[in-house]
């Protein structure tokens, strides 16, 4: 099926009926983008690095984009989003803003918070994400609370919220889920298992048999998901959001996806020991190949497109991403009196 | 109307329920038959259960759940039978609430309160004794009031939950008993200090409990001629030391007395603050009254001696005044048996 140029300018996101069970090629098309514009943005920030003008620690979603933007495609604008430290994903994958989110990395005024938050803390209120936050596990309850008031509002948006394997083991995550069960909370917990806790494998914290086991007496829906292949992803939160609505309950995405990079920073980490032998890992593996959510998605559509359209879509996202650096190296920093400004109101 | 502290409490939480729908309290057994000691009475049956509600012993979450809420424009009150228990919740309070309007630059509030009670209950021990002003007043982007009176207990409650910043409510215990004048009709604001007692001698600055025990200490010496003033902190932060400075311009001396441990207390910072304006006017040093730095024993004659009393105030007062000891064996403390009823 060939997709034609028009199809391409769309700028509004697909309606319901236009995704149908099997994912159309425009569905793809339009994941694909959204993977590789947030791709992009990180490779500009591994680039850029070296001129020291991100003054902020960097925890980087190569890898990540798969399980994000699979999972925000089957819900509306209007979901509210919660996220971790290693949220740039989320972040450009709701707001698809290349400026604010360089103007927020480089300190600047004019990003969503004027610098105050850079890369731990990125948000977007007015699009619905509320919070990302640098201690594990502390913004879920906050997705817990914003679920609540939801029902209580009588707003039937899901609210997402997503942790890290790490997460799974703070005490809130535990309260936060039986809280929302009890109160058949419309929300979905999304647990992105990369397996490490900065330099910690799971094998070396875990005293359960399973997480989808240790869920299971809970009253919500579970779902296990390879989190490196964005369709399969997209598909099981659909089919997540199907079960929730008729059992009215909350839902729990287990999804497994790879770190590329070391935890925090721009170098890639995959081939150092402490990873090897923990991930099943040798030297020789190239886990582009196999993790890397990209790959397997831009292969297929590459069969099925005109050879110049992929591209045509990269060198589009890369001059946007190009006027945006541009826009945040020029842009000035926070006055000094933004020190003091909405401590408290 | 008069009513007591507890009555005010109740009221002040209903009036905010009738005139706002965003308004939601719960916490541990808020919902019960005891109600937290009344407070929360009728609330259920008034408001219903999605806006009234008992939670699950999970106060980090819950206070998370809060500031969820919060951030989505609902506008919760938190509420613990007992300040110790606000521990559970120090991460979200600080790593969360505090910093979220700041964070967002103003695009995302927190207008949350969180209500506790504090102090002396009856043989309570070490983790139900605490007030823990000090850590919350350490914070930027919190606010701490700590109302003395029924009168501030109306007010302070009212403008706390109007208040778009996370407010950290604390309440005494022993308070609930008082029976005073209410007048609803007064402004609803967070507003600073109050003069609770004019006097020429010397300067009483009281928080919470602190404010009903400078009361008894200033019956006691105006039997002898001395004439305390005495004032309350209501709002702990943000403070305005400006009525606390004036009153010690007055009379060059001062006792802080903040119901909580003396040292890194409360007190430290109205007491540099005090010394930072008026150092070379003063007659003496100001004196810090508190807790003994001890955890609280619950054997009451351990008890009587942790807490900072009435005594202990005259005591001090006698100190920076260089004047003879008054005869306190007469003098009755309050008590768990012995309450004050009012009025201030």
């Amino acid at each position: 099926m060939e997709i034609l140029e028009r199809d391409l300018e769309k700028k509004a996101p697909l309606s319901k009926s236009e995704i149908t069970d099997s994912q159309s090629d425009l569905l793809k098309l339009e994941l694909y983008k959204k993977m590789l514009s947030i791709r992009l943005c990180e490779r500009r920030i591994q680039t850029e690095w070296h001129t020291d003008d991100m003054k902020t620690p960097v925890h980087m979603s190569i890898g990540q984009e798969g399980l994000v933007v699979g999972a925000l495609a089957t819900v509306s604008p209007q979901a509210k989003l919660f996220g971790t430290y290693r949220s740039h994903s989320l972040y450009l994958a709701r707001t698809e803003d290349y400026k604010g989110f360089f103007l927020e990395m480089f300190g600047r005024q004019g990003g969503e918070s004027d610098g105050k938050a850079g890369s731990m803390h990125l948000a977007s209120p007015s699009q619905g994400l509320i919070s990302t936050s640098a201690v594990v596990g502390t913004t879920i309850p906050l997705a817990v609370g914003s679920a609540l008031a939801n029902q209580i509002n009588k707003i039937n948006d899901p609210v997402l919220v997503f942790f890290g394997d790490g997460a799974t083991e703070e005490g809130v995550f535990w309260e936060s889920l039986n809280f929302a069960c009890h109160k058949k909370l419309n929300i979905i917990f999304v647990c992105e298992d990369n397996e490490l806790a900065i330099h910690t494998h799971l094998a070396t914290r875990k005293g359960y048999r399973s997480f989808e086991e240790a869920i299971s007496p809970y009253n919500c829906a579970v779902r296990s998901v390879d989190g490196t292949d964005v369709l399969k992803v997209e598909k099981c939160f659909r089919d997540l959001l199907s079960e929730m609505n008729e059992r009215k309950s909350p839902g729990v995405v287990h999804a497994k996806y790879f770190r590329f990079n070391e935890h925090v920073g721009v170098g890639e980490d995959y081939h150092q020991e402490y990873r090897l032998n923990a991930q099943n890992l040798n030297r020789e593996t190239d886990p582009y190949k196999l993790f890397d959510p990209l790959y397997t998605l831009e292969r297929e559509l590459t069969e099925k497109l005109k050879t110049d359209v992929l591209k045509k879509i990269e060198s589009e996202i890369l001059k946007e991403i190009d006027s945006a650096i541009l826009l945040a190296r020029n842009a000035p920093f926070p006055a000094d009196s933004e020190l003091y400004t909405n401590v408290t109101i | 109307m008069k009513m007591s502290f507890a009555d005010a409490i109740n009221l002040a939480l209903v009036h905010e329920m009738e005139s706002d729908p965003r308004v939601v309290v719960f916490g541990l057994d808020v919902a019960d038959h005891k109600r937290i000691l009344g407070t929360t009475k009728n609330l259920v049956e008034q408001f219903g259960e999605q806006r009234c509600f008992s939670t699950p012993l999970s106060e980090d979450a819950m206070t998370g759940v809060a500031i969820g809420m919060a951030t989505a424009g609902l506008r919760p009150v938190h509420t613990h039978i007992r300040a110790d228990f606000v521990l559970l919740s120090m991460n979200q309070l600080v790593n969360m609430a505090s910093t979220m309007n700041y964070m967002s630059q103003g695009k995302v509030k927190c207008p949350l309160v969180v209500r506790a009670m504090i102090g002396r209950g009856w043989g309570q021990g070490p983790q139900h004794s605490k007030s823990l002003q000090s850590y919350f007043a350490h914070i930027p982007g919190l606010k701490v009031v700590m109302p003395a009176t029924p009168q501030d207990a109306y007010t302070l409650m009212r403008a706390s939950i109007q208040d778009d910043n996370p407010v950290i409510f604390l309440e005494h215990r022993w308070s609930h008993f008082a029976v005073d004048e209410v007048q609803l009709e007064k402004p609803l604001k967070l507003v600073g200090s109050e003069c609770l007692r004019s006097g020429t001698d010397l300067t009483v600055v009281c928080t919470s409990w602190m404010a009903v025990e400078a009361l008894k200490a200033a019956q006691i010496m105006e039997r002898k001629g001395i004439h305390l003033e005495i004032i309350n902190i209501k709002t702990l932060s943000p403070l305005d030391v400006k009525p606390i400075i004036e009153s010690v311009r007055k009379t060059k001396r001062c006792i802080v007395a903040d119901y909580d441990w003396t040292f890194c207390g409360y007190s430290a910072e109205v007491t540099s603050q005090v010394y930072n304006a008026l150092y070379n006017q003063l007659l003496a040093p100001i004196e810090r009254l508190g807790f003994q730095h001890v955890p609280c024993p619950t054997t009451r004659p351990l008890e009587n001696l942790f807490y900072a009393s009435s005594h202990d105030i005259v005591k001090a007062a006698e100190k920076l005044l260089g004047i003879d000891s008054i005869d306190l064996s007469q003098e009755t403390q309050y008590s768990h048996e012995i309450r004050f009823k009012g009025p201030f």
